[in-house]
């Protein structure tokens, strides 16, 4: 396992790092940052997919409340009722799963190109591609950059309060609000302990890794920012329309033309703005409105 | 965000090494086998197992020893050993001195450079009899007269990149490899250099070194011969298969080399010209051994493989390898044997067996360092 992890994963991303590095004047920041890059480029439709399902999840959230109390003794119904809602729990998941590899994948990479340490620098021997022998001519990595040595730890203290401030800023943007109070409550638990969690780990790990994570989450911001309009969209194209309330304003049946995740044929958009469902619950509540 | 947090952790936790992370050295002076293996140094008998004494003895938090690396030197009652990096990055930038007898620390000796970042002594240090010379992360190969106990640093040769290898001393001067991809040779009286060869990557290893002619691989993956006015004599027929970061060989004519990828080859070391290659299932680190009409390799994968010195070659120059323990040691195997009378110790990376002691009459296990505490029997 560990094997084709290193061959499908590790390798690649070592090699690339080292080949970035020698393109770019051979400076491992400037590596680390574009390879960042590409790599979020490569993961962009898993990370929309992902952002849209939680928009769109956390959209639905009063249709599935309602259906868990109307069908709170009938597990099986309420199942069926929520899969044909369109609420897939491994939708949001699915996409993050994937990148989880790629991200210990990098981790591995930056940790090995460092190579800090004689056993590290033997390994990272083992793993270089014979067929690109001028990676070898680069060997060893000149972490020196600004302040910093890139393969130790920051005793300066301003990666891991970077990492912290970057990492709560991209964690706030990317969480879609809450309605649900114990929801919200978790949220913003995770939103104050996960960058100082972070910031934690940084204190002993390479400056190299800090610098990959805080250039993630400044392009994760700017991801963000500039795939906003869509994701609004998508969650006015899934917001419930409990009770025949009105969608979200400013969606029109052009602007709620879905972009990255076609609607099921059960979503019906009509001139008037409204989106309607031809979903049994739905409908009932309408009846009952 | 939890995910990421989760692979971070991972990551950390599996790709941590174990605490080891630099070579353990091994070296002989009769019985005694004098070890450096993470955080200890210490002294057994070669013959039985039986522990001398180790250091340090227990661990002060407030003034820690160690790591530490490389093949300890014996000088008259003193044993030379150097600090070095850990796995977490904590380095021990002090070299020791040693009672022979006792275990107790004589003296500790630190580099001036004590502002940079790496100052370990990954692979020990060498004498000419006179001065101790230190080659030290952070660049620089010390001379040091360690007279009467009390070390005095007699000069300093500088360089760009780390000193990772001992060097070779021959006939008053040193050949000295540096990561920064030269091997350098030098007055050892003076320091002044003589010489300057460049490889196309780093030098790692320590030469081998016979009638001026020093013999050593590259990060490049080929071997070299060079004189010692840094003159290229010969580069190797082919290229191997990895980083050599193995110690050659020179034995009756023959250069016996291993590399990072699994390589061991075997050259005419009148002209570089390969003779015959075999493979092992991981990196090859360690200098090649030979016993009577064998050659003994120990590899990263925990085998020890033997070939005969004059093997059955394929059309293909290839040659076949023999394990020695089927199962092998259980460990990665990254530090030169020591052979002691027909038996060959081997140093283990990591684990609590630190060497591994095997008769090369019966190719069978005959005792592991440290001894197994003998089971008290019941009243």
């Amino acid at each position: 396992m560990g094997n084709i992890f290193d061959l499908l994963l590790i390798n690649p991303l070592t090699n690339a790092l080292m080949l970035l590095y020698g393109l770019l004047f051979n400076s491992y920041v400037l590596a680390i940052i574009v390879l960042t890059l590409i790599i979020r480029l490569i993961t962009l439709p898993l990370t929309l997919k992902q952002q849209v399902s939680s928009y769109k999840m956390q959209a639905m959230q009063p249709q599935m409340k309602a259906l868990q109390e109307k069908y709170k003794n009938d597990p099986q119904t309420l199942q069926a009722e929520m899969r044909k809602l369109g609420f897939n729990p491994l939708s949001g998941c699915l996409p993050l799963l994937i990148q989880f590899p790629i991200l210990i994948g990098l981790y591995q990479a930056i940790t090995r190109t460092l190579a800090t340490t004689p056993l590290s620098l033997l390994e990272l021997g083992s793993h270089v591609y014979s067929f690109l022998p001028n990676i070898s001519r680069l060997v060893p990595i000149n972490s020196t950059f600004f302040l910093w040595d890139l393969s130790q730890p920051d005793k300066l203290f301003i990666i891991p309060i970077l990492v912290v401030v970057t990492t709560y800023f991209s964690n706030k943007l990317m969480t879609p609000p809450s309605t649900d109070p114990t929801m919200k409550q978790t949220n913003q638990m995770m939103q104050m302990m996960m960058p100082l969690m972070f910031g934690f780990f940084m204190l002993s790990t390479p400056v190299g890794l800090g610098i990959y994570w805080i250039v993630s989450n400044l392009v994760g911001v700017l991801q963000y920012y500039l795939t906003k309009p869509q994701l609004d969209r998508a969650k006015a194209l899934h917001a419930a329309p409990v009770a025949g309330a009105p969608a979200a304003a400013g969606v029109t049946a052009a602007s709620a033309k879905p972009l990255f995740e076609p609607p099921k044929s059960k979503v019906k958009v009509k001139s008037t703005g409204r989106v309607n469902r031809s979903s049994p619950v739905q409908d009932k509540n309408a009846k009952k409105s | 965000m939890m995910l990421a947090a989760g692979a971070l952790v991972l990551a950390a936790c599996s790709g941590g090494e174990p605490a080891p992370s630099s070579f353990p050295g091994l070296s002989l002076d009769g019985n005694d086998a004098y070890l450096t293996s993470n955080q200890h140094v210490s002294k057994f008998n070669a013959a039985t197992g039986q522990e001398a004494w180790r250091f340090p003895a227990s661990q002060d938090s407030n003034n820690p020893r160690g790591p530490f690396a490389g093949k300890p030197l014996k000088l008259g009652n003193v044993v030379i050993v150097g600090g070095t990096i850990g796995a977490t990055g904590q380095a021990d930038p002090h070299l020791y001195g040693l009672d022979a007898t006792s275990g107790q620390e004589v003296w500790r000796w630190q580099s001036p450079n004590i502002t940079a970042t790496h100052r370990e002594f990954v692979d020990g240090v060498i004498t000419d009899g006179k001065l101790v010379f230190a080659p030290s992360g952070d660049g620089n190969l010390y001379a040091l007269d360690v007279t009467d106990n009390k070390p005095q640093l007699k000069w300093t040769f500088g360089g760009t990149n780390k000193k990772w290898a001992r060097p070779a001393y021959e006939d008053g001067k040193l050949f000295v490899p540096s990561l920064d991809h030269s091997l350098y040779i030098l007055d050892a009286a003076t320091g002044k250099q003589i010489g300057q060869f460049t490889a196309n990557a780093s030098i790692a290893s320590t030469p081998a070194v016979k009638d001026g002619i020093a013999y050593f691989g590259s990060f490049d993956r080929f071997i070299y011969a060079v004189d010692a006015t840094g003159k290229q004599v010969w580069q190797s027929s082919e290229r191997l298969s990895g980083w050599v970061w193995c110690d050659a060989l020179l034995h009756e004519g023959r250069l016996y080399v291993g590399d990072a990828k699994g390589g061991l080859y075997a050259l005419d070391a009148s002209n570089g010209k390969v003779l015959w290659r075999a493979f092992t299932s991981g990196a090859n680190r360690a200098q090649p051994v030979v016993a009577g009409d064998k050659l003994y390799v120990v590899s990263f994968d925990n085998y020890v493989y033997s070939v005969s010195l004059n093997p059955q070659v394929d059309n293909n120059g290839n040659v076949q390898l023999t394990r020695l323990i089927d199962n092998g040691l259980g460990r990665r195997l990254l530090s030169t044997p020591a052979l002691h009378d027909g038996v060959l110790l081997v140093p283990l990376f990591d684990g609590d067996v630190k060497v591994t002691a095997i008769s090369l009459e019966t190719n069978q296990k005959l005792f592991e360092y440290p001894l197994k505490p003998q089971a008290t029997p019941a009243p």
